[in-house]
C-alpha cells in the first residue's frame, strides 16, 4: 500500500505570542513548523504502515525552501521518502490553486515511484478537493483498513459516522486520532540523509493559469488587527462569599443568567 | 512569469510601517549599508517565498507617501514597494449570476438553527444587490421545512428530498450542490462552518471552479461592484483578513456558527418550493455509509452553546468536571476544556476549545481555572463577555475578560452556584 501525507507548514502555533503593549502578533521568532493538525495525519499514515504490511509513506508538501524542514520532520516521525513542490509561481496560493498544484504532485510522486496512492492523509486545514475520489474529513478513528477499503469514523457535534470508503481515498483527520510520537534517532538520522527532490511548476507539469496567485479565485483584499478586547472589571469582595453574590449581581445586571 | 515584488533601497526609510502590516511576516528590517548622502539607517527586505501578494505592504508605503506629500511637496521617499501581479485571463460572464443562496443543514431529519443565522445575514446581502434570497434543503423527509425557511426571510427554497441525502456522505452533497449551482447559476452562496458545511464546501468550489472564504465572521456587499467581502480570522483570530473572489461565481462562503443572530420568523410569509429532481445514478457515488452512534452523554455541543463554563489546568485533578459541569448545569451552559485537560484525559476531546479544538462564539465564556496561552484564547476571544476566575490576578485570561474573579474555584464556584440558586427561589 502506499499512504500520502499531505502537509502544510505554518508560522509554530507555541511561539505565537501577543504584544501587551499593543494586542497585535508578536512576529519576531515565529518559525515555521509543521501544521499542528498535519502531524496525527502522519502519526496516522506511520501507523497504518505498521499494521498493513508492504506499505510506504510518502510525505507532499507545497511551500518556501524553509517547508523542506517540516519534511525532514516527517521522515523522522517515521515516513520514508518526501517530495517538495517549491516554485515561486506556487506562492499566493489559495484552496484552489493549492489543492490543483498537490493533485499534480501526486501525479508526479505516482510516475517516479511507480506506485498508486491508495490512501492521502491530510490534517483537519489542509483538504484537498480536486482529485476526484472518495473522502471524509473530521476522521477521529480508522476502524478497518485493508488493501480494498477503509472503515473510519467521522466526529460528528452529536455523535459519530462509521463510513467506508473504497481505496484509493482521501481523509482528512482530527486530533483525536492518536498521539504523535516523538521522532526517534533512527529516525533523525534517517531525515537528515534523506534526498528531498525539489519540483517546479514545469516538473509537474502544471498549468500556470491554474497556479499560485494568479491560478487562485480569491485574493486578501486586506488585512488589519482586530480592535484588542480590553480587560473590565475585576470583582471585589472581602470573602469568598462577597465575591461570589457581586458576580451574580453583576451577571443578572447583564442579563446573562 | 512568477508574480514579483520588490522594494525600491532609493525609496525606502526603514521605518518599518511594512513589517507590521504583512500578515505573513515576510518583511524584515536590517541596517544599511553606509552609503553617501543617505540619511536612512534601516532597509526593509522582503522574503518573496513567503509573500502572498496581497498588496498590504504597498499600500501602506502609498498611504505614508500620500501622507507626506501634505507637508512635502513631492517626497523621494515612500512609495518604495514594487508589486508586479501576473494578471490570469478568466472568462466567467459574471453577470448572468443572479441571488444569494444559503445552504440549509439537516441532521437525522432535523432542521439545524445554522440556517436562520445565514438567512439572517444573506438577507441584508440579497437587499444590497437587489437580487433574490434562496435556500437550499437537502435531506430525507424534510420537505416540511421549507415553508418555516420562507418564513424566516428566503423568496425561494429548492428542495432535495431523497432516502440519497438522509446520511452526509461528501461525494453525494458535493454532486448533489454542484449539479445545482451549475444549472442555477446562484451569485452568492453561503454555507454553514459547522463539520457538514466545512467538509464539502472547498469540494464543492473546486468542482463549481470557484473560491471559497472559509469561517468567515463577517460578510458586505461592494457596493460599487456587487462582489462579496468576506472577513475571517486568521492567525487564531489576531489578524482579520478580508477576502475577495472577483472574476469567479458563485462566491462562497462557509460562515462561523454564533457569528450572526437568529432571522426572525414572520409566520404566513409566502414564498416559492422548487422541488429538484435528484437521480443519483447520474453520480459516481463510492463511499458508503455504515452507521450512525449518537453521543452517550447527553451534552451540549459547544460550537452551538450560547453559554460554555470551561475548565483548564487549575482545576488540579480530573474531578474537577464535576463542579464544572454543575455550573453549567446550574446555568444551562455547555461545558468546555482548555488543551491540557484533554491531553491528560480529564475530558474528551470534543469539549477542548482552542486553536487545535473548536473554536466557539458565545454570549457568555466562563474561563475556571484556564490562564489563557494564546492557543485558548484564538478559540474564544470572539465571545462577547468573558469572566474569568482563577488564583493568579496576573494571568492573561484576566486581562481580557470582562468580569474577572480572584479566588480559588473550589471555593467560588460552589457558592456562585448557591447564589445562583437563591437569587431563582427569590423571583
Amino acid at each position: 500500500m502506499h499512504i500520502l501525507a499531505c502537509i502544510k507548514q505554518t508560522p509554530a502555533t507555541s511561539n505565537v505570542q501577543i504584544d501587551p503593549k499593543t494586542g497585535t502578533l508578536k512576529r519576531e521568532g515565529m518559525a515555521a513548523a509543521i501544521n499542528p493538525f498535519d502531524e496525527y495525519a502522519i502519526e496516522e499514515a506511520v501507523r497504518i504502515k505498521e499494521k498493513v504490511p508492504n506499505t510506504v509513506v510518502s510525505v507532499l508538501t507545497m511551500g518556501p525552501p524553509q517547508a523542506e524542514e517540516s519534511l525532514r520532520d516527517a521522515i523522522s516521525r517515521g515516513c520514508d521518502q518526501a517530495f517538495h513542490l517549491c516554485d515561486r509561481a506556487f506562492a499566493g496560493a489559495d484552496t484552489y490553486a493549492t489543492s490543483y498544484a498537490l493533485q499534480m504532485g501526486i501525479r508526479k510522486i505516482e510516475t517516479v515511484t511507480q506506485k498508486k496512492v491508495d490512501l492521502i492523509l491530510c490534517g483537519k486545514q489542509t483538504n484537498d478537493g480536486e482529485l476526484d475520489i472518495p473522502n471524509a474529513a473530521y476522521v477521529k478513528k480508522v476502524e478497518e483498513i485493508n488493501e480494498t477499503m477503509i472503515r473510519v469514523w467521522r466526529m460528528m457535534e452529536d455523535g459519530a459516522d462509521l463510513i467506508e470508503l473504497p481505496l484509493p481515498a482521501l481523509i482528512a483527520v482530527v486530533k483525536e486520532i492518536n498521539e504523535p510520537r516523538v521522532p526517534s534517532l533512527r529516525g533523525k538520522m534517517a531525515a537528515k540523509k534523506a534526498v528531498i527532490p525539489r519540483w517546479t511548476a514545469q516538473d509537474i507539469e502544471a498549468d500556470k493559469t491554474k497556479i499560485g496567485l494568479g491560478g487562485s479565485p480569491t485574493i486578501v483584499a486586506s488585512s488589519f488587527n482586530p480592535p484588542p478586547r480590553i480587560g473590565g472589571v475585576k470583582i471585589g469582595g472581602a470573602t469568598a462569599e462577597e465575591k461570589a453574590k457581586n458576580l451574580v449581581a453583576k451577571l443578572l445586571e447583564m442579563k446573562l443568567i | 512569469m512568477a508574480n514579483e515584488i520588490y522594494i525600491l533601497q532609493d525609496r525606502c526609510t526603514g521605518c518599518g510601517s511594512c513589517v507590521k502590516v504583512c500578515p505573513v511576516n515576510c518583511i524584515s528590517m536590517s541596517d544599511r549599508p553606509k552609503q553617501e548622502g543617505v540619511r536612512w539607517k534601516k532597509l526593509a527586505t522582503i522574503d518573496v517565498n513567503k509573500c502572498v501578494f496581497c498588496n498590504a505592504c504597498v499600500e501602506d508605503c502609498d498611504k505614508l507617501f500620500e501622507k507626506t506629500k501634505v507637508k512635502v511637496p513631492n517626497p523621494d521617499f515612500f512609495h518604495a514597494i514594487v508589486m508586479k501581479k501576473e494578471e490570469v485571463k478568466v472568462q466567467i460572464d459574471t453577470a448572468s449570476y443572479k441571488g444569494v443562496w444559503c445552504f440549509a443543514e439537516q441532521r437525522h431529519g432535523r432542521l439545524m438553527p445554522t440556517i436562520f443565522e445565514l438567512l439572517h445575514v444573506a438577507k441584508k446581502l440579497s437587499s444590497d444587490l437587489n437580487e433574490d434570497l434562496s435556500a437550499v434543503l437537502m435531506g430525507h423527509q424534510v420537505s416540511q421545512y421549507a415553508q418555516d425557511i420562507l418564513e424566516h426571510g428566503a423568496d425561494k427554497v429548492y428542495v432535495l428530498d431523497h432516502p440519497i441525502f438522509e446520511h452526509f456522505l461528501d461525494e453525494v452533497y458535493t454532486c448533489a450542490l454542484t449539479d445545482l449551482i451549475k444549472r442555477e447559476k446562484p451569485n452568492k452562496l453561503l454555507m454553514p462552518a459547522s463539520i457538514i458545511g466545512r467538509s464539502f464546501a472547498s469540494r464543492v468550489a473546486i468542482a463549481a471552479q470557484t473560491g471559497i472564504t472559509a469561517d468567515a465572521t463577517e460578510l458586505s456587499i461592494n457596493q460599487k461592484n456587487g462582489t462579496l467581502h468576506a472577513t475571517r480570522p486568521s492567525f487564531g483570530g489576531n489578524l482579520m483578513a478580508t477576502i475577495l473572489c472577483e472574476k469567479h461565481r458563485p462566491e462562497m462562503a462557509t460562515v462561523r456558527p454564533m457569528s450572526f443572530p437568529r432571522a426572525a420568523r414572520q409566520p404566513g410569509r409566502k414564498g416559492e418550493i422548487v422541488r429538484v429532481t435528484v437521480d443519483p445514478s447520474q453520480w459516481n457515488i463510492r463511499s458508503k455509509f455504515v452507521k450512525y452512534e449518537a453521543e452517550k452523554n447527553e451534552t451540549i455541543d459547544i460550537t452551538a452553546a450560547e453559554k460554555i463554563v470551561s475548565g483548564g489546568r487549575g482545576l488540579g485533578k480530573p474531578e474537577g468536571f464535576k463542579i464544572i459541569e454543575e455550573f453549567a448545569q446550574t446555568i444551562g451552559a455547555a461545558v468546555g476544556a482548555s488543551r491540557p485537560t484533554v491531553d491528560a484525559g480529564w475530558i474528551p476531546y470534543k469539549h477542548q476549545v482552542g486553536l487545535t479544538g473548536r473554536t466557539v462564539r458565545p454570549k457568555l465564556y466562563i474561563a475556571c481555572g484556564i490562564s489563557g496561552q494564546i492557543q485558548h484564547l484564538a478559540g474564544m476571544s470572539s465571545a462577547e463577555v468573558v469572566i474569568a476566575i482563577n488564583k493568579d490576578p496576573e494571568c492573561p485570561m484576566f486581562k481580557l475578560a470582562t468580569l474577572s474573579v480572584e479566588g480559588d474555584l473550589y471555593e467560588l464556584i460552589p457558592l456562585i452556584i448557591q447564589e445562583i440558586k437563591r437569587v431563582r427561589d427569590h423571583k
